[in-house]
């Protein structure tokens, strides 16, 4: 357990780390050779694309592989769920379930792994470019992408809240005054996307909280915690590639810095995709556990 | 520190050589030259580059001495060429720079391969 734990540890930490040491070596190889300084700038990015874009593209991948498992699950399980709403009548007008609902979260997903994921992998694209090539730059055009990948999230997780408009008055421990200062803590904290996870969670919780009278406490939270896993680990990457941005400016050059910052950036918003997929899933979860927990108790 | 001194000497030497036979002086000059070079290449540069090494060993990959040596490398090509112009062979110096950047980059090629195979990996179509 000891050595899987620091297994994990040396593969996400290590690279920031070898980077430091990295960033000494080059400047005093351009203390020692000034004419070289040109050399070790472009060699540097070089290592550091090798090294560092690894992590980056493995939560890509991750997010990927996620979203086609969601999508053909969808597709498997829709003709079953659509006999058992015709089999079942009465049952619905208990659970309040709309079933154009469930089209629309996976809908989502499908759009996110057709639309959102290919356009932010553009906009990382576009980044590097602009760093290798500091003569070309696109960094508008990347910025652009990403701000309007944001706008196009929030506006689908707004699109749920108002899908989302019954049964929120039962349950919940979590919803209330309680958890106020707690949202506040992460819209001030997460520097690009803080306010729309707020958002996103409250309207997970509120969708739960319908649920909870049905499915016990600790499924429900099971299922959040499966779902929610991938993108708190895409938002503890980004963190990390921001924090070794802000302790590597002093003594970095301009390039490897602004690099950093822009991947830690790219990471944020592809963490915000990721809620729009965690929320697919627990809808889903949810919808079949309160489903089958219906159809076994009218029995 | 020795070797601040014989340089010194080295360099003393020299001035006297081209008062004393001026014709023969470029030829003497390049001999001398590239004995002091290997000396202090082989006194002070292959161990620094050595203790540099050293101080980085622990990480695990090849970067810190592809680093090192194609800094040094060019910082050889740099010397041997400033040299060569000095005798006023101005074309050949180019030539051996050029040479040794093409050497210093097919050290990195693997790299680049790398970087170029990751950033393929990330285009989405």
């Amino acid at each position: 357990m000891q050595d899987l734990f620091n297994s994990v540890i040396a593969d996400v930490f290590g690279p920031f780390f070898l980077l430091l040491i990295m960033l000494l070596l080059t400047s005093l190889v351009d203390f020692f050779l000034p004419a070289f300084q040109k050399w070790t700038r472009f060699l540097l990015l070089v290592i550091i694309l090798v090294l560092l874009l690894e992590p980056a593209t493995d939560s890509f991948r991750q997010i990927q592989l996620i979203t086609q498992s969601i999508a053909s699950l969808f597709l498997g399980m829709y003709p079953l769920i659509a006999a058992m709403i015709l089999a079942s009548g009465a049952t619905f007008g208990v659970v309040n379930f709309q079933p154009a609902m469930l089209l629309f979260a996976q809908g989502a997903v499908v759009f996110a792994e057709k639309f959102l994921l290919p356009i932010l992998l553009t906009a990382l694209l576009l980044d590097i470019l602009t760093r290798l090539m500091p003569d070309i730059v696109f960094t508008r055009m990347a910025d652009l992408l990403r701000t309007s990948l944001l706008a196009i999230v929030s506006a689908m997780v707004a699109a749920y809240s108002i899908f989302i408009t019954a049964g929120g008055a039962l349950t919940w421990s979590l919803s209330g005054a309680l958890n106020e200062p707690l949202k506040e803590l992460i819209r001030q904290n997460i520097p690009v996307i803080g306010s729309l996870l707020t958002d996103t969670l409250g309207s997970i919780g509120r969708y739960s909280s319908g649920a909870s009278a049905y499915i016990g406490i600790w499924l429900l939270l099971s299922i959040w915690s499966v779902a929610l896993l991938p993108a708190v680990k895409v938002l503890c990457i980004a963190f990390l590639f921001r924090w070794t941005a802000a302790l590597i400016e002093p003594f970095s050059q301009k390039e490897v810095c602004g690099l950093m910052d822009d991947i830690g950036r790219t990471l944020f918003v592809l963490c915000a995709i990721t809620f729009l997929i965690s929320f697919a899933f627990i809808y889903t979860t949810i919808f079949i556990v309160t489903f089958i927990k219906l159809m076994t108790l009218g029995k | 520190m020795a070797v601040i001194f014989q340089l010194f000497i080295v360099y003393l030497l020299l001035l006297l050589l081209s008062f004393a036979a001026p014709a023969l002086h470029p030829i003497l000059y390049t001999t001398l030259f590239l004995m002091v070079a290997v000396y202090v290449l082989f006194t002070v540069l292959v161990p620094f580059a050595k203790s540099l090494l050293l101080l980085v060993e622990k990480l695990p990959a090849p970067y810190t001495t592809l680093l090192v040596v194609s800094a040094g490398l060019y910082y050889m090509a740099e010397i041997l060429a400033l040299q060569m112009k000095d005798e006023g062979y101005g074309a050949l110096s180019q030539l051996f720079q050029t040479v040794m950047k093409i050497v210093i980059i097919t050290l990195w090629f693997p790299s680049i391969k790398q970087l170029i195979e990751t950033i393929h990996s990330l285009i989405p179509w």
